[in-house]
């Protein structure tokens, strides 16, 4: 049974600590198996130990999250291929996202966001974040895809060659 | 996680002993150590010497292999998107449309992998099956029953074969028909017209018909006023019909589909002005086009094809353009159909789909009619894991036997329920069905095709026919 008012502190990688209410953490896979599972005292739980990228600055932005969304539903609904769709995102989350506009690196706090969501494993958060990016580079070019994605390629020139190869019966 | 493993801090293990491999949780080890505490005597400098000093907090450390990489190095490489896991790359891809896929196959190694490793997108056998109103699929059918299938969008099945009685209790107090004479139309809008007295119709499908102005007109008054939604025609057009699709835009409905053949090369423009106007009237529009004698020729445009069945490039964008249309579905029924023709027609569909997203395609070609090109798409990359495909049960139920309907010349009026939404009132559908081939008909050949086999959708020809 998670109690609403106990608390929950996870430190970063970068040292910083930031107590938590149990309600918020409840999203989260990893914390709650943190919590249940090692047996931590005074549920401090280390976010280092595995979630390696999550700062401070990116710990904050999904506490933001978590504190928006404290009351869905739990556990996170499956979806079906058919069902999937990557323009249904929350207007609340959206504005969420717009936010890190102004940041000087926007596409890099998403990232960090991603991989946050990942090692943490809030299903909400990553759904949302990777419709975000997949919104981005929907109906975009192969160069402007790596250039939003800030992708070296590394293929050789005969795997390249093969691969367009393959590609050119079904490209416009 | 792949570039990383995990180690121990090597100062505090060496002092605390903990081995390397196994250690114990940090709480576990405070915990007892402040009992210690509490039960020593501070006080006392022998007991305050043997206290152990709590030891720093047990760190865990992550080692990069390189040791050099500076911190912002290690980051950058951390969130480039080619070091992500697995799970996070393909729900990523789960988002992505089958055309941003594949440009991201020549992005990287990962994503190229993590792109192969979803199901099946351009696959003729599975890709039909999750076909919605935005997807491009491409579709071999197995037989012309199938083929059925997918421009009905629902399952044949032979127990649907209407009963003999169903047409006699409709007919009853019609004009007796006369079995073998000329006139079949007449008897065609015989039936138009017994159909029309049945006041829960929601759709007609007329096959096998030759199409006539006279009877467009007749179906153009019959159909006025009521309440049609769908009307399909399966018609073929001679040189010497001429019919005038445009009569059919007075057609209260939502949905046309046409079924035609081409027995002659040269282009039927009522077909480019039936469309201009249909597209703002219907919102889905079905056409099938059979040519027999024309072919995709490779080194042909495939535009040519449009062109040679009355419509262009041009007319086919604007009919895009329509204010209510939101499905066509074209199925080209070409015997020497081509790779390459194949190739240009789903090109092209892609290209409209580009800049219409909303409106859905399919090409449908026959496996029978075109094998080779049906061996040749097998070849083609189709960038998935392969998923086991499920045959629909095509199967005749031996019942069949007890109604060899399929010899004699009787024709039928079906009437079978829709299945809809329970909130409206039931509807029902009426088909009107020529069975049987016309082997005892004066001045009629028998519907075969090249090879002697029998065709079912060859017309009788007139052979020597009176004028």
């Amino acid at each position: 049974r998670i109690y609403p008012l106990m608390r929950v502190t996870l430190t970063t990688s970068d040292g910083a600590s930031v107590t938590v209410s149990r309600q918020l953490t409840k999203h989260s896979g990893f914390i709650e198996k943190a919590i249940t599972d090692m047996a931590v005292d005074d549920n401090a739980v280390p976010l280092s130990a595995v979630a390696v990228d999550v700062d401070d600055a990116t710990l904050k932005l999904v506490i933001e999250w978590l504190t928006e969304h404290r009351d869905d539903a739990l556990p996170y609904p499956e979806k079906t291929d058919e069902e999937r769709r990557a323009d249904d995102i929350p207007a609340w989350d959206q504005a969420f996202v717009q936010k890190w506009d102004t940041k000087e690196d926007q596409q890099q706090t998403l990232y960090a966001v991603i991989t946050a969501a990942d090692k943490l494993d809030i299903k909400g958060l990553l759904d949302m974040t990777c419709k975000t990016l997949a919104n981005k580079i929907n109906g975009k070019t192969v160069e402007e895809m790596r250039e939003i994605l800030q992708l070296e390629c590394d293929f050789t020139e005969e795997e390249l060659a093969e691969i367009r190869k393959e590609n050119a019966w079904c490209e416009n | 996680m792949k570039y990383f493993h995990y180690i121990l801090d090597s100062d505090s293990d060496d002092d605390i002993g903990w081995s390397k491999t196994k250690d114990l949780p940090q709480s576990r080890h405070s915990r007892s150590i402040r009992q210690l505490e509490t039960i020593a005597d501070v006080n006392q400098p022998s007991t305050s010497s043997a206290i152990f000093v709590e030891p720093p907090a047990k760190r865990i450390k992550l080692e990069q292999r390189d040791e050099e990489e500076s911190e912002e190095e290690k980051t950058k490489r951390r969130r480039n998107i080619a070091n992500w896991p697995e799970d996070i790359l393909k729900m990523l891809i789960q988002y992505i449309p089958i055309d941003g896929r594949i440009k991201l196959r020549c992005m990287c190694r990962s994503l190229r992998d993590a792109v192969d490793a979803q199901p099946m997108m351009l696959n003729h056998e599975v890709d039909i099956r999750r076909l919605d109103e935005t997807e491009i699929g491409l579709f071999v059918a197995q037989d012309e029953k199938e083929g059925q299938f997918v421009i009905a969008n629902k399952k044949f099945t032979w127990n649907e074969r209407p009963l003999l009685r169903t047409f006699r209790e409709m007919r009853r107090g019609v004009v007796e028909w006369t079995r073998h004479h000329r006139n079949r139309m007449g008897r065609i809008k015989t039936a138009v017209r017994a159909m029309f007295k049945l006041s829960q119709l929601h759709k007609i499908t007329i096959s096998q018909v030759n199409l006539s102005n006279s009877f467009l007109r007749d179906i153009n008054r019959v159909l006025s006023g009521q309440q049609i939604h769908s009307l399909c025609l399966e018609c073929q057009l001679y040189e010497y019909d001429r019919p005038d699709l445009t009569l059919l835009n007075n057609v209260h409905g939502q949905s046309i589909s046409i079924a035609v053949r081409l027995k002659d090369r040269e282009p039927l423009p009522q077909i480019e002005r039936f469309l201009a106007d249909a597209k703002d009237k219907f919102s889905q529009i079905v056409i099938e086009v059979r040519q027999d004698s024309w072919k995709f020729h490779s080194t042909m445009h495939y535009r040519k094809s449009y062109e040679d069945y009355g419509f262009n490039n041009a007319a086919l964008i604007k009919l895009m353009e329509g204010k209510t249309l939101n499905f066509i579905r074209f199925k080209f029924v070409c015997r020497f159909v081509r790779k390459d023709g194949i190739m240009g027609i789903i090109k092209f569909l892609r290209g409209l789909r580009s800049e219409l997203p909303s409106r859905g395609f399919c090409v449908v070609i026959y496996r029978e009619e075109a094998k080779g090109v049906y061996d040749s798409i097998k070849k083609l990359p189709h960038f998935g894991k392969v998923i086991p495909y499920t045959p629909f049960d095509m199967e005749m139920p031996a019942r069949y036997e007890r109604f060899p309907c399929h010899n004699t010349d009787e024709e039928y009026l079906e009437v079978r329920p829709v299945r809809q939404e329970e909130s409206k009132p039931p509807l029902s559908e009426v088909r009107y069905w020529r069975k049987g081939n016309d082997d005892h008909v004066p001045y009629f050949v028998k519907r075969v095709d090249s090879n002697g086999r029998w065709d079912p959708f060859e017309q009788p020809r007139w052979k020597n026919r009176p004028i």
